[in-house]
């Protein structure tokens, strides 16, 4: 970026700013220099808070966070917050998709089944065809794979490169994908496939509970379950529940910019009890507020109340991610992602370092059972 | 033995040894010293105490060339540069290695019991978390006999082989037949183990096998590198106990057991080693360090030399396909009994050591084929 552009973004910044603190004064009564103070005591807190974090999470707002509850409220990330808790040398027990299945396998633990593998150095997974060239893949798509079928890359992140196939057009050579689009069998390949120098796992499409797939459609979402395991106890500290809305074929909310939504969960008894809607990629004309997410009670599409309902099977929910955490005595951080399907609760995803999936106007992530987990278990130096 | 007094045995070994091989070979202890100094600053980093114990000193057995494959390196120093560290678990962590070896569809014992004080779980068997669950389970509801090791433990440190509970004596027999109390046995080997306890069930060997070790278990190292165009077998070496040892483990010669390598294309043993301690050699020589060679084993007189693995190419292939799934492991050592119908695999090691793949008299770890691999992936 040249001098220039960065000049006239500093500019807008600041004059986005400006625009925010005037918009949150008159909104809520709160003078700019009361806002000063406080962005400068959550700066140099030990949240250490940014700006546009004040306005994103809308911390101004007094009734939303009451005393001590904005000092809970964190700029830290995941990878933070793993390597303080952590054993790095369980990092890839977690972050390789074939290594944490294997291991849900080997632990009886429900997770998709796979399908096929597409490695070009030929790696391997147990009994599951391994896919080495594109030819290969490509005549595998045609002839052997079971349709529909969900993929996505061994060590992607966030849904980068996922991809749902609903079936095969054999006359035509092209696959259907789940929002629609035809894609002839080769072109898939190159666009999806061969890129991923990880590789490329295809697994089952999971079908959505019915309680599920009555408030969002025929989508699978996923709950992200942060368990705090150590000392014999498997803590179910945080539950959000994300939800893909529209052509998105993966719920990953992506700080908002995905569009999905994202609800936050009481882990007690599942209960729904916020639910906001990231802005997507729109510019925001506010400075950082709204960029987390704006609230909203029922589904954009079906329409369905969402916020205050409870979310079906939770208790087996929550037992399967505490059992499955036994099980990962070096990773004390772990987030699970849980599909809620038909078949019940089924382990997605392990994550050793995942976003903290603040919300607004939700409990901050530095409450006082983290504190005390912290001072308790950290490896490292808080 | 004190730090002090282990120096002055080496010391004391190496140079009885210079005096040997120069009575022995000709070779002057001018000229040795000055080969050590130069395998010192090369490559492989090689002690003096090294030079003799490999036999890197006799100029047949080690042309010039041949002489710098020999290394003296950690297990770290080739493990650190050429395995990603965050798949470190895996081998470390014995059930985690279990767990993957399970959903991989490979062949390990089966896990009866864990005990964890931090309720540490393994599927569906059982887990135990205190002192009072780990005895009753043993009086109750354990199947006999068992092998038990610690989850995180390495050198067969705490193991446990135990044949059956005298329940109207409360006590467990060894099979070495010693006796034990229940509480002194989770006493003793159980609640120390701070990472956890595992109880599996014990390794059935080949019957041929079976037959050579008097029925102790033996385990073959496979050193396997990983690279981009797949794995490959690149040392292969048998372990073998003796007496009433309970495992195999060589620790660098000091517990007596046999070493024996093998020929990685058709599973036929060649050169065996008895191990024998700084303490127990007959002059106290440390260039004794890694013992005499031997074709027979010592207790049961079976010839070991020169005959042929059972189930060689399965065991070969089972453990490269395991290989292929761990791309994060470049330099993987797995150790694996020889089963009736193939490969029981044992352990996963990310820093398995190099001394045993380097019998005297059969080259070096260094050698053209590693050397291409170090330089591709260990810089």
């Amino acid at each position: 970026m040249s001098a220039t552009a960065s000049l006239k973004r500093f500019v807008a910044g600041k004059v986005a700013l400006a625009r925010t603190m005037r918009e949150v004064r008159r909104s809520t009564g709160k003078g700019v220099l009361p806002q000063v103070r406080e962005i400068a005591r959550l700066r140099f807190g030990a949240g250490r808070l940014r700006v546009s974090d004040y306005y994103a999470y809308e911390l101004f707002d007094d009734t939303l966070y009451p005393g001590h509850a904005k000092a809970e409220v964190v700029g830290w990330n995941g990878a933070g917050i793993s390597g303080k808790l952590n054993d790095s040398h369980w990092r890839a027990v977690a972050a390789d998709k074939f290594i944490c299945y294997a291991l849900l396998k080997g632990l009886v633990l429900p997770h998709p089944a796979t399908y096929a593998l597409y490695h070009g150095n030929g790696r391997t997974f147990g009994t599951a065809p391994t896919l080495t060239t594109p030819e290969g893949a490509a005549a595998f798509l045609r002839e052997r794979m079971p349709y529909p079928f969900f993929a996505k890359p061994v060590d992607g992140q966030h849904g980068t490169g996922a991809s749902a196939v609903a079936g095969l057009d054999r006359n035509r050579d092209v696959l259907t994908t789940v929002p629609g689009e035809e894609i002839p069998v080769e072109d898939y390949v190159a666009r999806f496939v061969v890129p991923e120098r990880s590789g490329y796992l295809f697994q089952e499409m999971l079908r959505p509970h019915a309680e599920i797939q009555r408030m969002c459609g025929n989508k699978v979402s996923t709950v992200r379950v942060i368990v705090l395991n150590a000392g014999g106890e498997r803590q179910v500290f945080r539950a959000l529940w994300r939800i893909p809305v529209g052509n998105n074929i993966t719920d990953n909310f992506l700080h908002g910019t995905s569009g999905n939504l994202m609800a936050y969960v009481d882990p007690a008894n599942g209960l729904v009890r916020r639910v906001i809607r990231g802005p997507g990629t729109d510019t925001m004309r506010l400075y950082g507020h709204g960029r987390r997410g704006r609230r909203l009670e029922f589904h954009p599409e079906t329409g369905e109340r969402l916020e205050g309902i409870s979310l079906p099977a939770w208790q087996e929910t929550v037992s399967l991610c505490q059992r499955a955490a036994a099980a990962f005595p070096g990773l004390r951080y772990q987030s699970w992602d849980v599909a809620m399907c038909e078949r019940g609760p089924v382990l997605v995803e392990l994550n050793s370092s995942g976003d903290l999936m603040q919300m607004p106007g939700c409990p901050g992530f530095y409450d006082s059972q983290f504190q005390q987990f912290v001072s308790a278990h950290a490896r490292n130096t808080w | 033995m004190n730090p002090v007094r282990r120096q002055w045995v080496v010391k004391r070994a190496i140079l009885s040894s210079a005096l040997e091989v120069r009575a022995r070979t000709g070779k002057s202890v001018l000229s040795q010293l000055n080969e050590m100094v130069r395998l010192r600053l090369g490559r492989g980093k090689l002690r003096a105490v090294d030079y003799y114990v490999y036999g890197v000193y006799d100029d047949r057995r080690f042309p010039a060339r041949a002489k710098s494959e020999v290394l003296s390196w950690s297990p770290g120093d080739i493990a650190d540069r050429l395995n990603d560290p965050e798949w470190r678990a895996i081998c470390d962590d014995k059930l985690v290695c279990y767990g993957v070896l399970k959903g991989l569809g490979l062949p390990f014992p089966p896990i009866y019991a864990v005990f964890d004080p931090a309720r540490r779980t393994f599927g569906d068997v059982p887990a135990l978390s205190t002192f009072a669950e780990a005895a009753s389970h043993l009086r109750t509801r354990m199947s006999y006999p068992f092998f038990a090791k610690t989850i995180a433990g390495g050198y067969g440190r705490g193991a446990s082989s135990v044949a059956r509970l005298d329940a109207e004596r409360d006590c467990l027999v060894f099979t070495t037949g010693e006796e034990i109390a229940v509480d002194e046995y989770v006493r003793e080997y159980v609640a120390p183990a701070r990472e956890g306890y595992l109880f599996q069930e014990p390794v059935k060997q080949h019957s041929f096998v079976d037959r050579i070790s008097g029925g102790r278990v033996g385990t073959l190292r496979l050193v396997i590198l990983r690279g981009d165009e797949g794995p490959r077998l690149f040392r292969a070496i048998w372990r073998v106990p003796v007496g009433r040892n309970i495992t195999d483990n060589f620790l660098h010669g000091t517990q007596g057991n046999l070493v024996a390598h093998v020929d990685r294309e058709t599973g036929r043993v060649g050169k065996v080693i008895q191990a024998i301690s700084y303490e127990e050699g007959a002059d106290g020589s440390g260039g004794r360090r890694l013992g005499a060679e031997v074709d027979v084993h010592p207790d049961t007189g079976e010839r070991i030399q020169g005959i042929t693995l059972p189930n060689w190419d399965s065991i070969v292939a089972t453990c490269l396909n395991g290989a292929a799934a761990l791309p994060g492991l470049r330099y993987q050592s797995w150790d694996t009994a020889i089963g009736p119908d193939g490969p029981v695999i044992l352990e996963l090691n990310y820093r398995g050591g190099i001394d045993i793949t380097q019998i005297p008299g059969t080259g070096g770890f260094f050698d053209s084929e590693f050397r291409d691999f170090w330089e591709r992936y260990g810089t």
